[in-house]
């Protein structure tokens, strides 16, 4: 095997040419990789400086009222993944900028497509556009002819004659392009993690990264090695590579994701909103005392401290009808995005299960898992946002309620360590146990297919002229 | 050292092989020349065993093709038509590659050595073979063939496409080969280099085995004969 692998890379790094394709295919990488991480690191600068400028905002507020705080609200931020700068996944075309308020879940804002970014309509450059398109093409067109050359050279049986199974040439030549490619994806995942600063949770997203782009070039090579070997005419062969290229990069996804959004439709923006709006105005509402619900609320509140009216209470009954009204609007949020969110993971598991005759829709998932630039992790940020809210509000309304103030005092004013004792948002990306979870489908596929290429290579025989 | 007894090959309906039986003794140059078509590369596929008889068998040197072909190969060389190696190496690398396949590792001096031996100036040992003759390439083929210090060589239209100088070195080289003891089947449709090269030749066509006669005995006009399809 050694010997096969040392000839097979003298024999590529000999052709005319190959060392230009090379550099430039290297310094395609490197110029991606260096404008990814400048990406990364002026939009982490420029969220650090904007959630301190609003901290300071907040801490410098001046006695004020909670409700009145409420509506204030806060800005959160969707905190880039240091390997966006590896793939952009869906960043570029969904927003990042949360704002936080009572009464209502409000929409990310301040996309990148959003904002007009000509780069981001067509993809951003990043090293996995090259890793994934670029890169494995030329592994497939290599692959070709490294089978096609032995055969055309009438090399093959020479090279059978010298007792060596045909077999073990085609894992030799699997391996000897297999390992540049790889080296490809090392060096540049390890140049962007050594600037980005080591850490366990980023090498572990890493090294699932290598390993989707490792099995997926095995794919694409072995594919290339055993359809080369298996066609009579090399024009079969290589049509029918381009072929199967086409299918799986661009049509193949684009025929999922309709057939997906068909079979599971999400609701459109205006739909989403006016069934959220139906639901919650069915029922209670903070500024309508008028409603039945609103009564029993306020029944039982006075049963509890035996009072006959609101203007009785010892405590604000305007914070508990307020937080009432917010713990409704929740659910209906549940409710609604509960719904939305199983559309789109039937969408996922769809596109998923239906990529098995598309590695390359595998490997996109697990890149963009990985570099924590796919929609789980888009929806992750919307829960943990979400979540930060209900605890925000609740803390504002409860402070309104039994901050010392009574029923009807909308005058009521807390002092400035109480809202700077509110913490900020802090976004915890999903563990990684709960994102191998959500690969799992796409690295099962991708395995069966090495598996079936694997026996292929090694029961295909070579086609040798008979007459 | 070659032994074919009633070997049959047929593809669908054509038969390229009729009930071929040949005995080949050691260090004895062979020639099968027919015309194209006669299932001559189908004779020599067999022995390689890249295919596989319906009929009859085939020993190598007392082993069975197709009981323990790796036993066999490891007693074989073949050089095709036309032997392109690795174009973008030198003579010395694909000499080296393709002993190393067959599991010797020679040193520098050996492999150059081995390349004189087969007739290959020092001086292009080092030059890629793209800019090789195809005479040049032949004997990197012989020298292939040398290393593996084979029984038999099997050798594909071996002077075809070349000119007459490295056509006549060809030949003296592959009798050099018989007389260190190997035995040599070539298969050709050129009577001149055959009655050069060869001991014996055997008239092969349409997959029969016509007639064998000494190589001195073929004139050109028995050539015309197999062409004209006289010769039964």
């Amino acid at each position: 095997m050694k010997s096969i692998l040392s000839t097979e890379w003298k024999n590529l790094l000999r052709m005319p040419g190959m060392v230009f394709v090379l550099l430039v295919l290297a310094a395609a990488l490197g110029f991606t990789a260096w404008a990814g991480l400048e990406e990364y690191r002026v939009v982490a600068r420029m969220e650090t400086e904007a959630k301190t400028h609003l901290r300071q905002q907040w801490e410098s507020m001046g006695p004020s009222n909670p409700h009145s705080a409420a509506h204030y609200g806060t800005y959160v931020f969707k905190k880039n993944h240091a390997l966006t700068a590896f793939d952009e996944g869906v960043n570029g075309y969904v927003g990042r900028t949360l704002y936080l308020e009572g009464h209502r879940q409000n929409e990310l804002v301040q996309s990148d497509a959003a904002q007009g970014d000509i780069l981001s309509r067509f993809g951003k450059l990043r090293p996995a556009l090259i890793l994934q398109i670029i890169l494995p093409l030329l592994l497939l067109l290599f692959a070709f002819q490294s089978v096609r050359g032995e055969r055309d050279a009438d090399r093959v049986r020479i090279l059978l004659v010298q007792g060596v199974s045909y077999s073990k040439i085609l894992f030799g030549k699997l391996w000897s392009l297999w390992i540049p490619g790889m080296l490809f994806v090392l060096i540049t995942l390890g140049i962007q993690i050594s600037l980005l600063g080591f850490s366990t949770h980023l090498l572990g997203r890493a090294l699932l990264l290598a390993i989707g782009y490792g099995l997926f070039y095995w794919i694409v090579i072995a594919l290339a090695l055993w359809l080369s070997s298996k066609t009579e005419k090399s024009y079969t062969a290589l049509s029918w590579l381009l072929g199967i290229w086409i299918v799986w990069v661009v049509f193949y996804p684009k025929v999922t994701y309709s057939v997906a959004a068909l079979l599971y439709p999400l609701p459109d923006r205006v739909e989403f909103s006016a069934g959220m709006k139906e639901d919650r105005s069915a029922l209670l509402d903070g500024h309508n005392p008028e409603e039945e619900a609103l009564k029993s609320l306020e029944d039982s509140v006075l049963q509890a401290y035996g009072v006959s009216s609101k203007e009785e209470l010892p405590i604000n009954f305007d914070g508990l009808l307020m937080q009432a009204d917010e713990e409704f609007g929740n659910r209906v949020w549940d409710k609604h995005f509960g719904e939305l969110y199983q559309q789109m993971q039937k969408q996922k598991s769809l596109v998923q299960w239906a990529s098995l005759p598309n590695p390359f829709g595998n490997l996109q998932s697990l890149s963009m898992g990985a570099a924590g630039t796919d929609n789980f992790h888009q929806v992750d940020f919307l829960q943990e946002a979400e979540s930060y809210r209900r605890v925000f509000i609740r803390t504002l309304n409860e402070r309104h309620a039994y901050g010392g103030s009574r029923t009807g005092d909308w005058g009521h004013k807390e002092d400035q360590e109480f809202f700077n004792s509110i913490a900020d948002f802090q976004y915890a990306e999903p563990p990684f146990l709960s994102l191998i979870s959500q690969q799992m489908p796409s690295l099962l596929l991708l395995l069966a297919w090495i598996g079936l290429l694997g026996i292929g290579l090694a029961k295909v025989k070579p086609k040798i002229s008979a007459l | 050292m070659l032994e074919i007894q009633g070997v049959t090959k047929k593809f669908k309906q054509q038969t390229a092989v009729d009930g071929l039986s040949l005995s080949i003794p050691e260090g004895e140059v062979f020639a099968l020349l027919g015309p194209n078509g006669a299932g001559k590369t189908t004779t020599l596929n067999l022995i390689l065993g890249f295919e596989k008889a319906d009929q009859g068998s085939i020993l190598v040197d007392g082993i069975d093709v197709a009981k323990d072909l790796g036993e066999v190969r490891k007693r074989l060389a073949f050089i095709p038509e036309n032997v392109q190696l690795y174009p973008h190496l030198s003579g010395k690398e694909n000499l080296a590659y393709f002993s190393q396949l067959a599991g010797i590792q020679y040193s520098d001096e050996q492999l150059k050595n081995l390349l004189l031996e087969a007739g290959l100036q020092e001086k292009a040992h080092d030059s890629p073979i793209s800019t090789y003759s195809k005479g040049m390439r032949q004997k990197v083929g012989v020298a292939i063939a040398y290393s593996k210090k084979a029984k038999l060589l099997l050798l594909d239209e071996p002077a075809s496409g070349l000119d007459p100088l490295s056509s006549a070195e060809l030949s003296q080289l592959v009798r050099k080969v018989a007389a260190q003891g190997a035995t040599v089947l070539m298969v050709s449709h050129d009577l001149f280099r055959v009655k050069e090269t060869a001991d014996r030749v055997g008239i092969f066509k349409n997959g029969e085995l016509k007639k064998i006669v000494k190589a001195s005995e073929v004139t050109a006009n028995d050539l015309e004969l197999i062409y004209q399809g006289i010769v039964v």
